[in-house]
C-alpha cells in the first residue's frame, strides 16, 4: 500500500514537473518562478553544503536558475526535471571548487550550513519554528552532523548528500554525477563508513 | 560469512540492494555477532541523522535576483552599452594615439610657418624707429682701409676673380657703388643685417644675376648698387616696395635655393681663373661706369635711400 502511494506521489511530482518544464519552455515567467520557488531550497542546500560559504552558495544557486531559464528549451524531458537541476548545480559546485583550489586563496569566511540558523532566517527549518527547545537540540545535533559531513572530501560528500540527505536513487545519482553505478556504490560505501566513525561519537 | 565480508555489505544491506541469499547471510551474521550488529546500528543511526537534515532555506532575495538578472539579459543594450561592449574600445587607444600624433604634427608645422613669417617681418618696427636709416648711412660710407671698390679693382686689371655681369645690373639700375662686406655665409639662409635682409647666394653666375634682375623688375623694384670686396664677394643691394616685399622674398629665396642645389652638382672653377662670361661682364662694367659716374650714383642712391626708407625694403644678396 505504501509502495503504491509512493508511486502515485512520484507520478504526481513527475507530472507536475513535466507540466512546469513545458510551460517554462513556452516562455512563461510565472511558471519559471514556480520552478525556482519549488527547488531553490534544495539547490541552495546542496550548494551551501558543498561550498561551505553562503555567498558562494547564493551565487551558484542564482547561476543555476539563470542557466535553467536560458536552456530550458533544450531540456527534452528524458530525465526528471529535478535530476537535470541537480546536475547543473553539482557541476557548478565542482567547477567552483576546482577553480578555488587552483587559485589557492584563503576562504573568505567559512560558514557551515548549520551555523546559518544563528544568523537569521537562512538555515532555519519549518519544524524549528514550532518547538524552540527541540529546535535548539536539533540545531546543535544538526550543526555537529553538518560539521562532520563537511570534513568529507567533496567527491564523497556529494554522493552522501544526494543519496542520504536528498534521498535520491542510485540511478539518479549516476545521471547527476555522470559516473557508473559501481563507482557510486563504492564511493558511498567509503563515505558512509567514514561518517559512521565520526558520528558515532556524537550520536 | 565473517565480520570483514559483513562490513563490506553493510551499506548495500542498509539500502536493501543485496540479493536474497546474500541478504540472508548478512542478517544471520548480524544476529550472531555483537560487534557487527553495533557497527550496523551505528551506521543506521548516522544515516538516519543525515536523512533528518532538512534543506537550508534559500535567501529571500534569490528569486528576485534571478529575475533581475534575466531582465537585464533580455534588455536590449543601449547605444552606449553597445559601444562600450564592442571592439571599438579595444582599438580606441591606438586610433586616439594616431589622431593625436597627426594633430600635433599639423600644429607644429603651422607654428613653424608662423614663426618663420614673424621672423621675416621683424624688420618693420625697426624701420619705423629709424634704425634702418642709420644702418643705410653706415652702409653707404666709403670703403675703409683694406677694402676697395670693385670698380677700382676692375680698372686696375681684374686681379681677383669676381662674379656677375655687373655692368648689366649697373646700367639697368643706374647705380654702381663699392663697399666690401665681409659677409661669410656658409648656408643659404636669410639673415637680418642691420635691418637689411641679407640673402646669401653661393652661385654668382650670370644666369643668377639675370634671374634676380628679372625678379626685381617684376616686383617693381630696382637694384640700387653693386659692391665688391677684397675677397671678390659681390653684393647686390635691392630696393623693393614694401607691398611687393613678401612675394619677392619668397621668390628670391626659391631662386637662390634652387640655384644653390644645382651648383652643388657642378664642378667648381679652378682657383685664379676667370670664367669667360665673368670676364666679359666685368669688362662691360668697366666700360659702362667711369669713376665720376660712380660718385654721382653713390650720391643719388644715398639720397633716394633716405627719402624712400619708409616705403621700400632693402635686400642684400651676398654672393659667396
Amino acid at each position: 500500500m505504501e509502495d503504491m502511494e509512493a508511486v502515485l506521489k512520484n507520478t504526481r511530482i513527475l507530472d507536475e514537473d513535466t507540466e512546469l518544464a513545458r510551460e517554462c519552455r513556452q516562455g512563461s515567467r510565472e511558471a519559471f518562478n514556480r520552478l525556482v520557488y519549488k527547488y531553490q531550497d534544495r539547490i541552495y542546500s546542496i550548494a551551501l553544503r558543498m561550498m561551505q560559504n553562503t555567498e558562494e552558495a547564493k551565487d551558484i544557486a542564482q547561476d543555476v536558475f539563470f542557466s535553467v531559464y536560458k536552456s530550458i528549451k533544450r531540456f527534452r524531458g528524458d530525465s526528471k526535471l529535478a535530476t537535470w537541476l541537480y546536475r547543473i548545480a553539482v557541476n557548478a559546485c565542482i567547477n567552483k571548487l576546482k577553480s578555488k583550489s587552483r587559485k589557492q586563496t584563503q576562504p573568505i569566511e567559512e560558514t557551515s550550513p548549520a551555523k546559518m540558523g544563528e544568523a537569521g532566517q537562512e538555515g532555519t527549518t519549518s519544524s524549528e519554528i514550532s518547538d524552540p527547545h527541540k529546535a535548539l537540540e536539533r540545531k546543535d545535533l544538526g550543526q555537529k552532523i553538518e560539521g562532520e559531513l563537511a570534513k568529507l572530501p567533496p567527491e564523497s560528500r556529494i554522493v552522501v548528500l544526494l543519496r542520504d540527505v536528498q534521498g535520491m536513487s542510485y540511478e539518479e545519482i549516476e545521471k547527476i554525477l555522470g559516473i557508473p553505478d559501481g563507482t557510486v556504490k563504492s564511493r558511498l560505501h567509503r563515505a558512509r563508513l567514514e561518517l559512521k566513525k565520526r558520528l558515532k561519537k556524537i550520536l | 560469512m565473517n565480520c570483514t565480508k559483513t562490513q563490506e555489505y553493510l551499506s548495500s544491506y542498509y539500502d536493501d540492494l543485496l540479493e536474497e541469499d546474500l541478504r540472508s547471510l548478512v542478517e544471520t551474521h548480524l544476529s550472531t555477532c555483537d560487534n557487527c550488529r553495533k557497527d550496523y546500528d551505528a551506521l543506521r543511526n548516522a544515516l538516519s541523522a543525515l536523512a533528518s537534515l532538512e534543506d537550508v532555506k534559500a535567501p529571500k532575495e534569490l528569486i528576485k535576483e534571478v529575475n533581475l538578472r534575466i531582465d537585464r539579459s533580455q534588455k536590449k543594450p543601449s547605444l552606449w552599452e553597445r559601444i562600450f561592449s564592442s571592439r571599438i574600445l579595444i582599438i580606441a587607444p591606438q586610433v586616439a594615439s594616431v589622431a593625436l600624433f597627426i594633430v600635433m604634427g599639423v600644429l607644429v608645422y603651422h607654428m613653424y610657418g608662423m614663426f618663420t613669417r614673424l621672423d621675416d617681418q621683424n624688420i618693420a618696427p625697426a624701420k619705423r624707429s629709424g634704425k634702418i636709416s642709420m644702418s643705410i648711412d653706415r652702409d653707404l660710407e666709403e670703403p675703409q682701409a683694406g677694402e676697395s671698390s670693385s670698380l677700382v679693382d676692375a680698372t686696375r686689371g681684374l686681379q681677383r676673380p669676381s662674379g656677375g655681369f655687373a655692368s648689366t645690373m649697373a646700367s639697368r639700375s643706374s647705380r654702381v657703388t663699392g663697399k666690401l662686406d665681409k659677409a661669410s655665409r656658409s648656408k643659404a639662409e636669410v639673415r637680418k643685417d642691420d635691418d637689411i635682409e641679407v640673402v646669401p647666394c653661393r652661385n654668382d653666375s650670370e644666369d643668377m644675376d639675370a634671374r634676380i634682375e628679372r625678379l626685381v623688375t617684376r616686383w617693381n623694384g630696382n637694384i640700387v648698387r653693386l659692391k665688391r670686396g677684397p675677397e671678390a664677394k659681390r653684393e647686390l643691394l635691392i630696393r623693393i616696395p614694401m607691398s611687393s616685399y613678401p612675394n619677392f622674398m619668397g621668390r628670391l629665396k626659391r631662386v637662390v635655393d634652387e640655384k644653390e642645389k644645382l651648383k652643388e652638382t657642378r664642378k667648381a672653377p679652378a682657383k685664379g681663373k676667370i670664367r669667360p662670361m665673368m670676364l666679359r661682364s666685368m669688362k662691360s662694367m668697366q666700360e659702362d661706369a667711369s669713376p665720376d659716374e660712380v660718385q654721382n650714383v653713390q650720391e643719388q642712391t644715398k639720397t633716394e635711400a633716405k627719402e624712400s626708407i619708409s616705403e621700400v625694403k632693402l635686400i642684400k644678396v651676398v654672393y659667396e
